[in-house]
């Protein structure tokens, strides 16, 4: 095919070809910003030669297809790393939320409340008969049981924001588990015709991403292409152009139970196969610290209220009557004032004898004393201590958290930084490309116009 | 800030370097750098010298080194720790200037009970040798002299009596009006207790000021002296004209005297007492407080350091970023 019309095919193909190329450039610099876009290059090979006299003789470029550029092992690292993101991203807003409930930098508190109560005993002691130490007393106590009664309000509170964020998530992950199945589907019967559905293999890269920030996930791709999504100890969530739900359930404590259901719709909780993604730090806040920390709350108001109840109930009201309750409630939540004390002051017991009011200051300043007993954690720290404790843990949590979250952090910048330089598209090297292909268009033109020429000598000859 | 460490600014890592997977370095391989990967890398140091800047600027601002439990969750422990411990002390310095108040009154009280006692002392002893019309004048003075000293002994403070024990409602002394014998009139009975008041100075610590006013006045059935009975016999010899009786009781009153100057030496030995844990309390305050400042406080000087270097870093980062964000080959071109 040496002859002046395989020259024209030849620069024709070579035409053709390099406008394929820049078409590709094209779309690589409009993607330039596209998030989770893979550059794509044109596979070019030489054409299968002739024979001729003087041997094979080249018949010119062919366009293979079009190549994705990326490292696959990379995306499975990336979905790795941002699982455990996802997790402490979550699990550093929660706890921070909850230090914020406990911050007493500025003084006000409980801490400041226990110290204002107990300092309202020590007055009551000055005076036992006294009309304000006795009033004071009893707004001090309002206060203190007031800031418990806020602080499991508060912690119940975020418990409930988290069992919501929790639910959301739930909804997010069956959005994009569709999306992915979706995708599978696409890219199935693309591929049944084109040998690399290139862009929707971005999609669905940059969904199970997404994915792995909610919830820790194992895939695998089929061989026909299609990707395979388990969550929770090898539940399937997505296979070939389907996919299971997830759901939520009310629990015995009236907060939702993450479930899976399998294609009969029964459902299987899976919260303790959750290892990963946002779910997983929401749950560890929702069903570990905070409990925990209303745990210690309730144990502080119970302990407290069981040894002022006790000393109250054996002393003596100003009118010589026994001591009631002082404080009633079961814990931190509905912990309050006796309403009846607390409409009459006069029925707070100093005097530890019935004889010897009003002057008797002896049962108050054993109530005042209880302060620096070890009454908390098997008699080894006061109430005071117990609650120090707990604000020192809120505070460690937070230091923890935002250690593993910037770990993490900048383990996947490093991996996306791995990605870009992979996948990433370069203007530069782009603008290079596009010169370069625009110089072979134009070198392949002015080879037609060579050919032409060429056949025009030859028909001049006739 | 985490836990005190230094002005460092987290710089992502893995940033411009070559490395594979595999960790080692490709020899003679340019990484491709693309435009995303220096604009995303800037984003990230600015962001994280931004965080920076925005925690010297809190720590200067609110003169805190602690603002958060996670600023330093021990040190924040040790300054709730001090707190209460400074609630505390102002509580128990409130105990003890209530304990001197209390010991005043008492003190400036018995003093006049004393001079009042001397004055029906020195009747007495002017009165042994004169005459009749004289003693009846005098019995008059004495009586006159021994109401001042009942109402001393029924004294109150903050609407407390302060010689009746616990039962500080009930006046401790009384005498009975209606019987018609100057005897019987002037015989006095006590109605409180022997009650304490007690007062917390210090962790576990109690001062106890005898509140019992029968030591004082009312003492013949524990071996003392009963004072109002000494001042009643005196007035009972002076009307009846008995000199006997007179030069007696007078000889009596110094005695009385010294049971009443005794308690007040023991007072005054409590007050002392008192004064030491006040004066301990006051030197006390300051030092915990300059615990707390040393765990609570910022270094400005150190955060204004910090803040400039800072700074610095964030300007030179941002002039960088202007320098290579802008040029590309497209701008070469044409």
């Amino acid at each position: 095919m040496s002859d002046i019309n395989g020259i024209m095919s030849v620069a024709g193909q070579a035409l053709m070809t390099q406008q394929k190329a820049i078409n590709v450039t094209g779309h690589n610099i409009a993607n330039v910003n596209t998030p989770g876009y893979s550059r794509q290059r044109l596979q070019m090979s030489t054409n299968p030669p002739s024979y001729s006299d003087i041997g094979l003789i080249g018949n010119g470029v062919n366009a293979d297809s079009i190549e994705r550029i990326y490292d696959r092992f990379l995306s499975t690292q990336i979905n790795d790393e941002n699982q455990g993101l996802g997790r402490w991203d979550a699990q550093k807003g929660a706890v921070e939320v909850l230090e914020m409930i406990f911050n007493e930098s500025d003084g006000y508190g409980l801490s400041q409340a226990m110290s204002k109560f107990w300092d309202a005993w020590q007055l009551l002691t000055n005076n036992p008969a006294g009309v304000t130490e006795r009033q004071v007393l009893v707004t001090n106590s309002q206060v203190l049981a007031a800031t418990f009664n806020q602080l499991d309000a508060d912690l119940r509170k975020s418990q409930e924001d988290l069992d919501l964020a929790i639910e959301g998530t739930v909804a997010d992950i069956n959005r994009l588990s569709e999306q992915i199945a979706d995708l599978n589907q696409k890219i199935l019967s693309a591929e049944s015709i084109a040998s690399s559905a290139n862009d929707y293999r971005d999609q669905r890269e940059q969904l199970l991403k997404a994915l792995s920030e909610l919830i820790d996930i194992s895939t695998h791709e089929n061989s026909n292409g299609a990707v395979h999504v388990l969550v929770a100890d090898g539940r399937p969530l997505v296979g070939a152009g389907q996919q299971w739900q997830l759901s939520t359930q009310v629990n015995t404590r009236n907060l939702h139970d993450v479930v899976w259901l399998d294609r009969s719709g029964t459902p299987t909780n899976i919260i303790s196969d959750i290892d990963g993604g946002q779910l997983k730090g929401y749950l560890e806040v929702r069903d570990g610290i905070i409990p925990a920390d209303m745990n210690r709350l309730d144990t502080l108001a119970q302990t407290m209220m069981t040894d002022i109840n006790a000393l109250h109930q054996a002393g003596f009201a100003l009118d010589g009557s026994a001591g009631e309750a002082f404080f009633n409630g079961l814990g931190a939540g509905n912990i309050a004032l006796n309403p009846n004390i607390a409409a009459d002051p006069d029925l707070i017991a100093a005097a530890a004898d019935a004889l010897t009011v009003p002057g008797d200051n002896r049962q108050a300043i054993a109530i005042a004393n209880l302060q620096y007993q070890l009454t908390m954690n098997g008699n080894t720290a006061t109430y005071h201590d117990s609650y120090s404790a707990l604000i020192r843990d809120a505070g460690n949590e937070v230091l923890k958290s935002n250690a593993y979250y910037h770990h993490q952090s900048d383990m996947l910048a490093q991996l996306e930084n791995r990605r870009e330089s992979i996948s990433g598209v370069s203007l530069d090297e782009e603008m290079i490309h596009l010169i370069k292909f625009q110089n072979a268009y134009a070198a392949a033109a002015k080879m037609i116009s060579a050919a032409d020429v060429m056949l025009q000598t030859v028909l001049q000859m006739i | 800030m985490k836990g005190g460490s230094g002005p460092a600014v987290r710089i992502p890592v893995g940033l411009f370097c070559g490395y594979r997977n595999d960790g080692s370095q490709k020899k003679g391989m340019i990484m491709r750098v693309t435009q995303n990967t220096v604009t995303q890398s800037l984003v990230r140091y600015l962001t994280a010298q931004n965080e920076a800047l925005y925690d010297r600027q809190t720590i200067i601002a609110s003169q805190k080194r602690i603002n958060k439990p996670s600023d330093d969750p021990i040190a924040m422990g040790k300054v709730l720790d001090y707190r209460q411990t400074l609630a505390s002390i102002d509580q128990y310095r409130t105990n003890i200037q209530t304990g001197m108040t209390r010991l005043d009154v008492t003190e400036s009280t018995l003093k006049l009970v004393d001079d009042l006692l001397q004055e029906v002392r020195s009747v007495g002893q002017t009165e042994a040798g004169r005459t009749t019309e004289s003693r009846q004048l005098a019995a008059d003075q004495v009586k006159k002299l021994y109401d001042q000293i009942l109402d001393l002994a029924n004294a109150t403070h903050n609407d407390n009596y302060m010689f009746s024990g616990y039962l500080t409602k009930t006046a401790p002394f009384s005498r009975d009006d209606s019987q018609p014998t100057t005897f019987d009139q002037y015989t006095v009975r006590y109605n409180g207790d022997t009650g304490d008041a007690e007062f917390i100075v210090a962790t576990n610590s109690k001062v106890t000021i005898d509140a019992d006013g029968q030591p004082i006045f009312h003492n013949a059935a524990a071996g003392g002296l009963n004072v109002f009975d000494i001042m009643r016999d005196l007035i009972v010899g002076l009307e009846n004209d008995d000199s006997d009786v007179i030069s007696a009781q007078t000889g009596m009153l110094d005695q009385a005297r010294t049971q009443i100057n005794n308690i007040r030496a023991a007072n005054s030995s409590i007050y002392y007492q008192l004064e030491i844990t006040e004066r301990h309390w006051q030197n006390y305050k300051p030092k915990i407080k300059e615990l707390m400042a040393r765990e609570e406080e910022a270094d400005i000087t150190k955060a204004v350091v910090e803040l400039q270097n800072i700074e610095l870093a964030y300007q030179t980062t941002l002039a960088t970023a202007a320098r290579i964000i802008q040029p590309g080959l497209v701008q070469f071109l044409q």
